[in-house]
């Protein structure tokens, strides 16, 4: 049994003024008798025996030191321990994402989380199987069921803090199945309950305790990271941080440097809503730029640090083939884009590789692979399959976050037929209609993709402002990985990052922040590192080519670092209590003990009374 | 009558008190006297009361009255019986009441046997006395007196002993006593009394409230008599050890009456008085 606020036990100090006032004054009541001849002899024999035996026989006393007992353990909160009982098989499930690194206990929670799974081992019978499944942003069995519990020891001492964000569903849905492979297994959850909401979950029957991690709630932390052109310097950038706080405003300073030089100061208050702030870069700055937070009670140090590469922005290649005028003269004026506007039998290959976005208004009988496209219309070969036309769609919603739809507004857009999608074949709807996706995005081969469900003309947008702000949006998503673009090569830990290439696999090379070289995976002229769960710069040679990106944590989910009391998993769903594992660590047992004091009360109250009758 | 209803002293019209000893009286009585063979010489007669001797049945009499008779002799003596009562406040209330009751009762035995019959009450001196008075005529005075008994001051027997008036030839002795003493000393009182006496009666007077005390918690138990006073918590347990000390303090009592030639009899206070007159004493030879 361990004690959440084991400091309530001080409280037990209390029974010494009690047993004092028994001592100094006991109210004696007088009885006149015949005679004490008899009387005496028996009290000389009782105050011999010893001077607390009276206590030993004093109900009222020890109902109250019990009473008091009780008020004190659930002063102290006391946890008892939720292990495996005789004959179960434990599934350990261990939170690894960002938010286990944060500090508010000791050394940190996952540190915290390993020694309560070791406690739990401790307390396991030999001969029960238990098996190791981390949860981050990948879901792995570290050690698969095993009566060998030194294993699950030695591999959950090795175990670190990621510095990426993840969830524990895929986590809490392996261990589900591996408990579900034994007949008495419980999955035991070591984790603050951070991530997404997990209420869409349920496991039937199987058990599931939350042995809850954490105390503070208190965090800032930097949770997004834009480079962007600066709009009033012709080859300048604008670096905008974004820093939020979670439990409460905090007072906080945060710096930029680029190349290790302060570029910038700001201080702000911080609350529950981000606040962003601008830093101008210099005109045709390059380096590494560095955005650091410092705040008071901050427990979460990983989330304070984002880095971004800056490179001399040059103008982004674009072909645009077969457009509309409308679309050619929006890309046109656009001061970012050198334009190249080709008819469909003009283009050639080379062209096409050395474009960094297409525009393809007409389809074209060339291979698109690792090519960022984007399809005006539906068009043979393109990568989605459509549908015969629905005339006159409405637009019903679309994503106002994605970047390529910022700033826009698609209401009473007029469409006179669409193609309703028959396979969007792994993209994503952007902007949807009542005939079906009007625009799909997404990433295929390496490359960026996106597809409009209906010929511009055959609607009224080109005629409204959100057209060339779709497209100048367009431009800076598709070419986002460009050499010299501005976003700064910025991708989320634990995100793959990649480029085309034809360099031999022999010259290349990627390193990690740390220095250490990284695995990569090369597969039809596309280069991928997956590994990217550490924040930092990482290096890649291509050839003689010499490239960088930075990978940051960048999450307010993982920057929330409020431990949660319960899972809630599939709560409707589900009758059994026990998997709405809702404990700190176990089970805390502080309102029995207090319905307990209450019933000693009722005693008490009722020895009393007795008592005044006598 | 308030100490007795008339019901009861029809009852006791047919009692004796029995006499273990012989012993000189003073007068012509109705006992056996020790002095047997000096005197044969009629003197008088009285009714046949079941028990007497047959030998001396007036067989003239019988047939002439069809009534028994017998024939009672000058060397037969009367006896002093002397009633001693303690009075001092450990007596107080039921104790003395149950006291003069049986106390009552068995001076009306004695008055109708011929005895003369001396009332005294002792507390920590001779605090009433009653001169011995002969005849159920004087019934009414002896109760008088022990009605004129009241509880108060403490106990000192070997004081108030000292004080009683001595009779010739010793007297039958009834001691009603609870034996709660300061010094707890009870053995010294009764060798003096059975010195004195030809015979010794003791009743050991309690009440229920002492054999089996309603006491529990913290108390503090305040002497009648002394005023001294002992803390005591009072729990199941003690209470059992004091109803087993209780019980070895009267058995010690009651093993010195044994042994001095005493009769002893504990009487508690709840007891009816007439069971215990007709039934318990008279089984305990006390009266016949």
């Amino acid at each position: 049994m361990s004690f959440l606020a084991p400091l309530g036990l001080l409280a037990g100090l209390l029974a010494v003024p009690l047993i004092a006032l028994y001592i100094l004054k006991i109210r004696r009541k007088k009885v006149v008798v015949p005679s004490i001849l008899l009387w005496q002899e028996l009290a000389q024999r009782d105050r011999l025996a010893t001077p607390f035996e009276r206590f030993r026989r004093n109900l009222l006393l020890w109902i109250q030191l019990l009473l008091l007992a009780l008020i004190v353990l659930a002063l102290a909160r006391p946890v008892l321990p939720l292990g495996p009982g005789t004959g179960e098989a434990a599934v350990i499930l261990v939170d690894v994402t960002a938010s286990m690194a944060a500090t508010d206990v000791r050394p940190n929670r996952l540190g915290q989380a390993v020694s309560q799974a070791e406690r739990m081992l401790d307390s396991m019978s030999s001969g029960t199987e238990a098996a190791l499944v981390v949860a981050g942003p990948r879901t792995e069995v570290i050690v698969p069921y095993t009566q060998e519990l030194g294993r699950i020891r030695r591999a959950l001492r090795s175990l670190s803090a990621v510095e990426a964000e993840g969830s524990l569903r895929e986590g809490l849905q392996l261990g589900v199945s591996l408990a579900r492979a034994r007949d008495n297994a419980v999955v035991h959850v070591f984790s603050d309950g951070g991530g997404a909401s997990l209420s869409d979950l349920t496991f039937g029957s199987t058990p599931v305790r939350y042995h809850r991690i954490g105390q503070a709630t208190g965090n800032a932390g930097i949770v997004a990271l834009d480079l962007r052109s600066s709009p009033s310097q012709a080859a300048g950038r604008q670096l905008f941080v974004t820093a939020q706080r979670f439990g409460g405003p905090v007072e906080a300073t945060v710096s930029v440097f680029l190349d290790e030089e302060l570029l910038g100061l700001r201080n702000a208050t911080l609350a529950d809503d981000p606040v962003s702030l601008v830093f101008d870069l210099p005109s045709g700055a390059s380096g590494v730029v560095r955005a650091e937070l410092s705040a008071d009670d901050d427990h979460l140090p990983i989330d304070n640090v984002a880095w971004a590469l800056v490179e001399p922005e040059r103008r982004r290649r674009v072909l645009a083939v077969g457009t509309d005028p409308f679309t050619t003269h929006a890309l046109s004026v656009d001061r970012r884009v050198a334009l190249t506007v080709r008819e469909p039998g003009e283009v050639t290959d080379a062209l096409l590789r050395m474009s960094d976005a297409v525009f393809l208004g007409t389809p074209i009988d060339l291979d698109l692979d690792g090519v960022n496209v984007a399809f005006l219309g539906p068009q043979t070969g393109g990568p989605v399959h459509f549908a015969d036309p629905l005339p006159r769609p409405e637009v019903i919603s679309w994503r106002r976050t994605h970047p390529v739809l910022r700033l826009l507004s698609l209401e009473m857009v007029q469409i006179s037929e669409l193609h309703p999608t028959l396979d969007a074949m792994g993209l994503e709807p952007l902007v949807s209609t009542s005939a079906g996706p009007l625009l799909l995005g997404g990433e295929r081969t390496g490359a960026r993709i996106l597809q409009l469900s209906v010929r511009p003309v055959r609607s009224d947008l080109p005629l409204r402002v959100a057209w060339p702000v779709l497209l100048f949006n367009a431009v800076g998503w598709l070419t986002e990985n460009a050499a010299g673009a501005a976003h700064g090569h910025v991708i989320t830990t634990g995100k793959p990052w990649s480029i085309r290439t034809d360099v031999e696999p022999s010259a290349l090379e990627v390193l990690g922040p740390d220095g250490e070289p990284r695995p990569f995976h090369l597969s039809e002229r596309l280069l991928r590192v997956q590994d990217t769960l550490d924040q930092g710069i990482y290096r890649v040679r291509l050839g003689g080519r010499r490239l960088a990106f930075a990978a940051n944590l960048l999450s307010p989910v993982e920057s929330d670092i409020a431990p949660r009391r319960s899972l809630e998993l599939g709560a409707s769903a589900t009758p059994e209590g026990e998997r709405q594992a809702s404990i700190s660590g176990g089970q805390e047992v502080w309102r029995w003990l207090l319905m307990g004091a209450l019933l000693i009360l009722v005693a008490e109250w009722v020895v009393w009374a007795q008592r005044g009758r006598l | 009558m308030a100490l007795l209803d008339a019901s009861f002293l029809a009852k006791l019209d047919r009692l004796l008190l029995s006499s273990r000893r012989r012993r000189a009286g003073v007068r012509v009585g109705e006992r056996r006297s020790a002095r047997r063979g000096i005197s044969q010489e009629f003197a008088d007669h009285r009714p046949y009361v079941p028990g007497d001797d047959l030998r001396f049945l007036d067989w003239h009499l019988v047939a002439r009255l069809d009534t028994l008779w017998v024939k009672l002799f000058e060397e037969e003596s009367d006896r002093t019986v002397q009633i001693l009562i303690d009075c001092s406040a450990s007596m107080a209330g039921e104790k003395l009441s149950y006291a003069r009751s049986v106390a009552a009762a068995l001076s009306w035995v004695a008055l109708g046997g011929s005895d003369r019959v001396a009332v005294a009450g002792l507390n920590d001196g001779l605090a009433s006395y009653a001169p011995p008075r002969r005849g159920r005529r004087n019934a009414h005075g002896v109760f008088q007196s022990l009605e004129a008994i009241h509880p108060g001051g403490g106990s000192d027997p070997d004081r108030a002993l000292a004080a009683m008036p001595r009779h010739r030839g010793g007297a039958i002795t009834l001691l009603f006593t609870d034996f709660l003493y300061p010094d707890g000393e009870h053995e010294r009182p009764l060798r003096r009394l059975c010195a004195d006496s030809a015979e010794l009666h003791v009743f050991h007077i309690l009440a229920p409230a002492e054999a089996r005390p309603p006491l529990q918690g913290d108390l503090e138990l305040i002497d009648a008599e002394t005023g001294e006073s002992v803390p005591l918590t009072v729990t199941p347990q003690l209470l059992q050890r004091y109803m087993d000390r209780l019980m070895t303090w009267s058995d010690d009592i009651a093993q010195s009456c044994s042994r001095l030639g005493a009769t002893y009899s504990r009487l508690l206070t709840d007891a009816p008085v007439e069971d215990l007159i007709l039934f318990d004493l008279r089984r305990r030879g006390v009266i016949q």
